[in-house]
């Protein structure tokens, strides 16, 4: 086990270093350049853009850059914003944990309905809950979030105005203030993984009919008892892997979410990064996303030792 | 820019009807036309709670023109030769030449005055704010938001009635538009065109509108077939201005049809109303004269970042094709464009600017040789260069008129650019945000200067 994960560490650390690499050379072909954004059109004469080039380090060739960049970051260093000149490090920081909320909150919220939902369709399969399930599921899996989150906001923060449409407090300042601006867009986020969960656990629950729970209904167990102590343990495992799939691609999926709604996690900070041709800014979230991505999928293989005792890593 | 006018003060500021007043200045007096002498207001404190004197004028100025620092207002006040401390309330500035606009850049708030102090002690500005304003910076999360709160010295007594302020950034428009409407915030700039009538009718929203900014195209000048002047000038007669208008702006704007210099501005000249209208046989009958009467195909440069740059270029598109241009769209989001557009990588583009001062030298950035908008289309008239220069240096308001009426006739006649339409430039507030007021004109982007007199009723 001990040698399986760190291989599986190394393999991972291999691959964050190749995608610092991409990510390193590909911002830096997309057209346009950060120099002429932060002069625009009014101000860009020829010597103050070779002034701020030099004051950004931006006049060494490519390569010169990248090392440097390495060798600050496998110190820790996360790099210095071109536009606001400001520390990353320290403003993905603040950004990371909001992002995290919203992809765990969407998480649990998906777990919290899509589970529950997926085994009392299993429970009661082909009759009208399971057939009502499955419509939601396919609907929460097909609603884009641009959609979806839209028609949140109108329903919930313009015409009922039980929540905030839009915008961001800290949770220390305003704990319900945070938590209801926090819900809408974590719902939106949830629809798809609730529906993916809830068929998931339907299908895998589908065991019910298979001879070991006969046995145990057999022996005098109650159906809950049968249910929830012998077929959810077994169904659990395709639940999670799709848990942990999901949760990696929410990461993803957190970029119109977070747009919509003005959440100002990551995804804002690396399109506005992006938007201005930030190169720091875009290498240091999309290393970190993807380290969070890599890492998640490793935890998500190794659960699955805990869930099964037949799964052994050697 | 809104923080900075918020945390600083300049020597004078624009107030609410587009005119410069004092600011850190009392008074000021120009004894020779290549003199001023500010008298200094006394007793007000820099937020770090240092004494503000005439050293910190010099200090300031001195690090605008320091070529080194690469301020955004260099090239608009070089000249400025000499800052003389006279005293700590009196300091005088020496210029190389008169400059009649002199007072309308040190207004904007890029001339901020910051701390002499903080600046030698190494201090960066872009990092900290060290200023006299009525707010001082709490905290700043770039792209998402910068807290404010009252500066309890502030030198106007009783200013500002507001204790905090919070900036939040909301990039996209629609999101912006529902943050005012659920009341998540009390302020919204830039109301996209499309929703000004909804917000207008919602009984709780109040909405606050100018024109100021202005569409344009812009020719490069360098290449076939811009380099003759005829077919600039059809452009302008190929375009209906008043489709611009109902289409991209929902009706918010005029239709420019003579020069830049707005009506209610004293340099107005109402002679060149009517220059450009739109007349599709002129079109064609120039492009014929230039040799172009069997059809033209060229490529238009714009943005697909923002709504109104893309469709007016597809407005333009459109009307091109009635006189037999055919009209390529290349549509870039806004870093790629403003690559493009210094880089000259283009063959006319579509633009939406605005003046950056409330005088017609505003015209210097955008057509004076060398400027950076001349580099980037390949413009240059010495003609226009010697009436922008004479017109900067004139003191006499009736001869700088007569000036920048000639200029404007013959930048029409030239057309490097064609002016299509003023467009409407909007806020919307909660009907409980008292004393904000919108500045006319260009001046439309500092209007937060009015924010430490607002005050939220209850």
């Amino acid at each position: 086990m001990g040698g399986y994960v760190l291989r599986r560490l190394a393999q991972s650390a291999v691959l964050i270093f190749a995608v610092a690499t991409l990510v390193a050379v590909l911002v830096r072909l997309i057209p346009g350049d950060p120099v002429q954004v932060l002069l625009g059109e009014g101000q860009a004469t020829p010597e103050r853009v070779r002034l701020l080039r030099e004051q950004l380090g931006l006049e060494k060739p490519v390569h010169v850059q990248y090392l440097e960049w390495l060798g600050r970051l496998v110190r820790g260093d996360l790099g210095v914003s071109l536009i606001s000149r400001r520390a990353i490090g320290p403003d993905l920081l603040q950004r990371l944990p909001r992002t995290l909320e919203l992809t765990v909150a969407a998480t649990l919220l998906a777990l919290a309905v899509g589970l529950p939902a997926g085994i009392l369709a299993a429970v009661n399969r082909n009759g009208p809950v399971d057939l009502a399930v499955s419509v939601l599921a396919l609907l929460g899996l097909s609603a884009p979030v641009f959609v979806l989150g839209t028609l949140l906001v109108l329903v919930f923060g313009l015409y009922l105005r039980v929540f905030p449409a839009t915008g961001f407090v800290d949770l220390t300042q305003d704990p319900w203030g945070h938590v209801s601006r926090l819900l809408l867009p974590a719902a939106t986020l949830a629809a798809a993984m609730a529906g993916v969960i809830a068929r998931m656990a339907r299908s895998a629950m589908l065991v019910l009919a298979e001879d070991y729970l006969r046995t145990a209904r057999a022996k005098g167990l109650t159906e809950r008892a049968v249910v929830f102590g012998h077929a959810l343990p077994n169904a659990l495992i395709p639940v999670v892997a799709v848990v942990g799939v999901q949760m990696g691609s929410l990461l993803g999926g957190s970029v119109i979410v977070e747009y919509i709604f003005n959440w100002p996690g990551l995804s804002t900070y690396l399109l506005q990064g992006i938007a201005q041709r930030d190169y720091p800014v875009v290498q240091a979230v999309v290393l970190v996303v993807s380290a969070l991505f890599i890492l998640l999928n490793l935890l998500t293989d190794l659960s699955y030792g805990l869930l099964d005792p037949r799964i052994r890593y050697g | 820019m809104n923080v900075k006018m918020q945390v600083y003060n300049g020597l004078v500021r624009y107030w609410r009807k587009g005119e410069v007043v004092p600011d850190l200045a009392e008074s000021w007096e120009t004894p020779d036309p290549t003199t001023y002498i500010f008298r200094l207001r006394r007793g007000v404190k820099f937020h770090d709670g240092s004494d503000f004197t005439a050293r910190d004028v010099k200090a300031s100025l001195e690090r605008i023109l320091d070529p080194k620092v690469g301020a955004t207002r260099r090239a608009d006040i070089r000249d400025i030769k000499e800052i003389v401390v006279v005293d700590d309330y009196t300091v005088r500035l020496n210029l190389s030449r008169p400059n009649a606009a002199l007072l309308a850049y040190l207004a904007r708030p890029e001339c901020a005055i910051l701390s002499a102090r903080f600046l030698e002690a190494g201090g960066d500005p872009n990092v900290r704010a060290v200023g006299t304003g009525p707010f001082r910076l709490v905290s700043r999360e770039p792209g998402v938001r910068i807290v404010l709160e009252k500066n309890p010295d502030y030198f106007r007594q009783g200013r500002p009635y507001l204790d905090r302020v919070v900036f939040m950034a909301y990039p996209d428009e629609n999101t912006r538009v529902t943050a005012i409407r659920a009341g998540d915030v009390d302020f919204i700039e830039y109301v996209p065109w499309k929703d000004t009538a909804a917000l207008q009718r919602e009984p709780h929203i109040q909405v606050f509108s100018g024109y100021g900014p202005f569409m344009c195209l812009i020719f490069n000048v360098r290449q076939k077939p811009f380099d003759d002047p005829r077919v600039r000038r059809a452009f302008g007669y190929a375009v209906n201005r008043q489709s611009i208008i109902d289409v991209v702006f929902f009706g918010r704007g005029a239709p420019i049809t003579g020069g830049l210099v707005p009506r209610e501005h004293w340099a107005y000249n109402p002679n060149l109303e009517g220059t450009y209208t739109y007349d599709p046989n002129r079109a064609r009958a120039l492009l014929k004269e230039a040799g172009y009467g069997d059809g033209l195909r060229v490529r238009l440069l714009s943005t697909s970042q923002y709504g109104m740059h893309q469709s007016t270029a597809e407005v333009v598109q459109n009307d091109l094709k009635k006189v037999g241009v055919q009209v390529d769209l290349e549509l870039y989001d806004w870093p790629t464009t403003v690559d493009k557009h210094n880089k000259g990588e283009y063959q006319f583009r579509v633009h939406g600017l605005a003046p950056e001062v409330n005088d017609p030298d505003f015209l210097t950035q955008f057509f004076r040789t060398d400027s950076p908008y001349t580099r980037s289309n390949g413009f240059s008239d010495p003609e226009v260069d010697r009436l922008l220069d004479e017109a900067r240096s004139t003191l006499d308001q009736g001869r700088r008129k007569a000036l920048y009426g000639e200029l404007e006739r013959r930048l029409l006649e030239l057309a490097p650019w064609v002016y299509l339409t003023w467009r409407e430039q909007s806020e919307a507030a909660l009907k409980k945000v008292r004393g904000y007021e919108h500045l006319p004109g260009g001046l439309a982007f500092v209007s937060a200067i009015t924010l430490e007199e607002v005050w939220l009723e209850a």
